[in-house]
């Protein structure tokens, strides 16, 4: 039979237990709660350390981050935070870390100078007890979690060990579900400043074709990604000037359509000023050659079209030859050309001059149209698009800019665009 | 765009396969380059003979190559270019002008100055 003292000492033992049950699921709420306030991982880092130095009683906490990417895990150290107010801040053992990446399991050691397992290890003079718990996510680990120094007592028991796994188990996934959320608002931020870019780049495109008397144009410019490297642009600037180009940075995306922008500034300057082809062509390049990185090149045509009589002159820097379509269909190439832009400023510009008559289509595009590429890898070529236009030549310029583009869609099929896109189509349509 | 450099006669040969597009592994090629010409090494070939495709990127890459070892005192060759690079060379009017090509590496590293004795 127990006597009344020893089932009091039950009881007593037994309340007690279910008082510290109590504690760690209160101190687990209130972690839960203060961690769902904290928006970024460095907030729910830094409520981990005080909530667990706090309930544990230790004089120091530490959350170390580990990277598992890189290649050597004793080097993934990337951050840490630590909290405490009597004692100088401890930094992180790479010793613990490099234990815990191996190990990935709760740690005390109560006898730091003592411990065979860290034998070669210099342990802070200050230093006399750890608790150590890994940050796990699905057998990953995040971090380590390390207690220095437990208050008023020989060291950590068997009891904060167990508190510490559970609060590690539930800091990893509101940690994780941080870095997650983080990450994903960076990529909006990134998408949303690549649209406003997209919009911006537009913008510096042609939106309506100058109505030159006598003549139907057309273009289209279609970036592979957000933004592109393709430009193209049609200005009048009096009666008997009419400047267009076309161009193509080498690249794609955001570093191309920084130069595709100033290419089409400098040329829209030279057009202004009425510059003939081979002077824009010269003027472009030398300020390209000067402020480009070396690698970068523009290929691009100017033309300088006097629209009065059909002449026009054209300066190619290393582009797809322009290509005339003559009124019984047939299709001539247009073969001056120099080298690139954006290489070799010295190099002597030359222009060449031809003419349009009514019936005839002249076209200029960039390498992204006979490149395209669908599914198999094959590649469109050149002279579907030339015979497209030239089985076509009686529609207006928009119809075939419109007919070239469904064309290059349809043979793509699936597959993803693989460059830039641009036509611009002049037809003459009158002698007026 | 896998590439492997080796050397022979103290010229630089960096082969190419497949497709050389430059925006992927644009800047182990230019680790690649920058390394030959730190261990001295003036003249290189890209050996084009196993190498598909090329677009502005690889092109770039090439220009800037020829740049790093220009500015050796050094020069740079193409070798065993298909007809549809060889195209985008022509058309950027690279070839000739800039950069020599020749059918073999053999022939491109023949093209070289001897090595000091």
């Amino acid at each position: 039979m127990e006597s009344d003292s020893q089932r009091l000492k039950k009881l007593e033992k037994e309340n007690l237990r279910l008082r510290r049950a109590v504690e760690e699921l209160s101190v687990l709420n209130e972690l839960a709660a203060s961690i769902v306030g904290s928006r970024t991982s460095e907030e729910v880092i830094e409520q981990i350390v005080q909530k667990s130095v706090r309930t544990i009683g230790a004089e120091q906490g530490l959350v170390t981050l580990v990277d598992d990417t890189m290649v050597d895990p004793t080097q993934t150290l990337v951050r840490s935070i630590s909290s405490s107010s009597e004692h100088a801040i401890l930094s992180p053992n790479q010793s613990l870390v490099g234990w815990m990446i191996l190990n990935k399991k709760p740690l005390v050691i109560n006898d730091p100078r003592g411990d065979d397992r860290f034998g070669g290890t210099r342990w802070d003079p200050s230093i006399r007890s750890i608790l150590c718990t890994p940050l796990l996510i699905q057998g990953r680990l995040l971090g380590v979690i390390t207690l220095y120094n437990k208050k008023h007592e020989e060291g950590f028991t068997d009891d904060d060990k167990r508190l510490m796994s559970i609060l590690s188990l539930q800091s990893a996934q509101t940690l994780e579900a941080a870095r997650l959320y983080e990450e994903e608002r960076q990529l909006t931020q990134i998408q949303e400043q690549l649209r406003l870019a997209r919009n911006i780049q537009m913008r510096l495109l042609p939106e309506v074709m100058p109505d030159v008397a006598g003549y139907d144009i057309a273009g289209t410019s279609k970036p592979a990604q957000s933004v592109g490297g393709d430009l193209y642009d049609v200005v009048q600037v009096s009666d008997d000037y009419v400047a267009f180009w076309i161009g193509d940075v080498s690249g794609k995306g955001l570093p191309a359509s920084l130069t595709m922008a100033n290419t089409q500034a400098v040329f829209r300057t030279n057009a202004m000023a009425q510059a003939q082809p081979e002077q824009a062509i010269a003027r472009t390049d030398e300020l390209l050659c000067q402020y480009t990185r070396r690698g970068t090149f523009v290929t691009s045509i100017f033309v300088v079209l006097n629209p009065v009589n059909g002449t026009f002159r054209f300066s190619n820097a290393g582009h797809v030859k322009p290509v005339l379509i003559r009124r019984d269909g047939s299709a001539e190439m247009m073969d001056e050309s120099s080298i690139v832009m954006g290489f070799d400023s010295s190099v002597p510009r030359i222009s060449s001059t031809a003419s349009i008559s009514v019936g005839e289509t002249l076209v200029l595009y960039t390498d992204g149209i006979g490149e395209a590429m669908n599914e198999q890898r094959a590649l469109l070529g050149d002279e579907i698009i030339i015979k497209l236009i030239a089985d076509n030549a009686e529609r207006s310029s928009s119809e075939i800019v419109r007919l070239v583009i469904e064309k290059i869609e349809g043979f793509a099929g699936k597959a993803p665009q693989a460059d830039d896109i641009t036509i611009l189509v002049l037809r003459r349509i009158s002698d007026m | 765009m896998p590439f492997s450099v080796s050397t022979d006669q103290n010229v630089g040969i960096i082969s190419i396969k497949g497709k050389f597009l430059g925006a992927r592994e644009g800047e182990a090629f230019k680790q690649a380059v920058d390394d030959l010409k730190n261990d001295g090494v003036k003249y290189a070939v890209l050996d084009l003979s196993e190498a598909d495709l090329m677009d502005s990127t690889g092109i770039g890459l090439t220009i800037r190559t020829l740049n790093t070892l220009q500015n050796e005192g050094g020069d740079v060759v193409i070798a065993a270019l298909n007809a549809r690079i060889k195209n985008l060379f022509l058309m950027t009017r690279l070839l000739g002008n800039v950069f020599k090509d020749y059918d073999t590496v053999e022939e491109a590293v023949a093209s070289f100055p001897a090595p000091e004795a």
